[in-house]
């Protein structure tokens, strides 16, 4: 499944989508929820920083793989990224109730893999979700 | 608490009722950033009551995702058709007070509401 995000005003109704779609595949709610919630700070994350982006989503037996990419502009230093509260959200989507610097680690700590690359031409964040 | 008892405590109202109306609710969260919200993971499926200020769609959206089926919405603030639209679709109920976070957390918590577990780790 690939899913094109660009959306602000519309921010985690992909997501839904996405989650309502998976709900007769996975069978653990807690691995449905945080699914939800890692494909919710990456549709947001996409939306909010980039130019727009793509989530594909990978339905394996026992994990779901989702990979969210986009053209950048990139992420000039992961690690301070990656630190809770460490946020270049502007103010608008703070004003949705957005960026409060923890989308990336919420992400890193409920998903069972996670990787993180970034240049100036784009960011690729993939992470799985076990779901036996 | 009941949800009619919670609409109660806070001398509110309820703006969409379609959902879970028999639910019992033990726990609670107030936040008016949905990203801090997102760290509320209970491995439990225990009910828990949303508080927040943010009036968009987002934050029915949020709820959704988090299973969670009730946002109390605070100090007030009027509500657009497009998110009680958004809340009908996705089983969420809407309440509303004019109450402030702060007397509406301690309204609810004297009332026997107590916080959602959740953990920053």
């Amino acid at each position: 499944m690939r899913i094109f995000v660009e959306d602000i005003a519309n921010i985690g109704s992909t997501t839904l989508k996405i989650k309502n779609k998976l709900k007769d595949i996975v069978s653990r709610p807690d691995a449905l929820r945080r699914l939800g919630v890692c494909l919710f700070e990456s549709e947001a994350n996409l939306a909010i920083h980039s130019t727009g982006g793509v989530l594909e989503i990978v339905v394996f037996s026992s994990k779901i793989s989702v990979t969210a990419s986009d053209n950048g502009p990139g992420i000039p230093d992961i690690e301070k990224a990656l630190t809770p509260g460490f946020s270049t959200a502007p103010p608008w989507a703070r004003e949705l109730g957005f960026g409060s610097g923890m989308g990336l680690k919420n992400i890193k700590r409920l998903s069972n893999a996670f990787s993180l690359m970034s240049t100036s031409a784009g960011t690729v964040l993939k992470f799985e979700i076990a779901t036996l | 608490m009941k949800i009619n008892e919670i609409t109660k405590v806070v001398s509110g109202k309820i703006l969409q009722s379609d959902g879970k109306n028999d639910i019992d609710i033990k726990y609670a969260f107030a936040a008016d950033l949905m990203s801090d919200v997102l760290f509320v993971i209970s491995r439990k499926e225990e009910p828990i009551l949303l508080i927040t200020g943010v009036t968009n769609p987002s934050v029915i959206r949020t709820a959704a995702i988090l299973d969670i089926s009730v946002v109390l919405i605070v100090r007030g603030k009027p509500v657009s058709d497009e998110t009680i639209k958004v809340a009908k679709r996705n089983k969420v109920i809407v309440l509303h007070t004019n109450h402030i976070m702060f007397v509406t957390c301690a309204l609810l918590h004297n009332a026997g509401l107590e916080g959602a577990p959740w953990t920053i780790t």
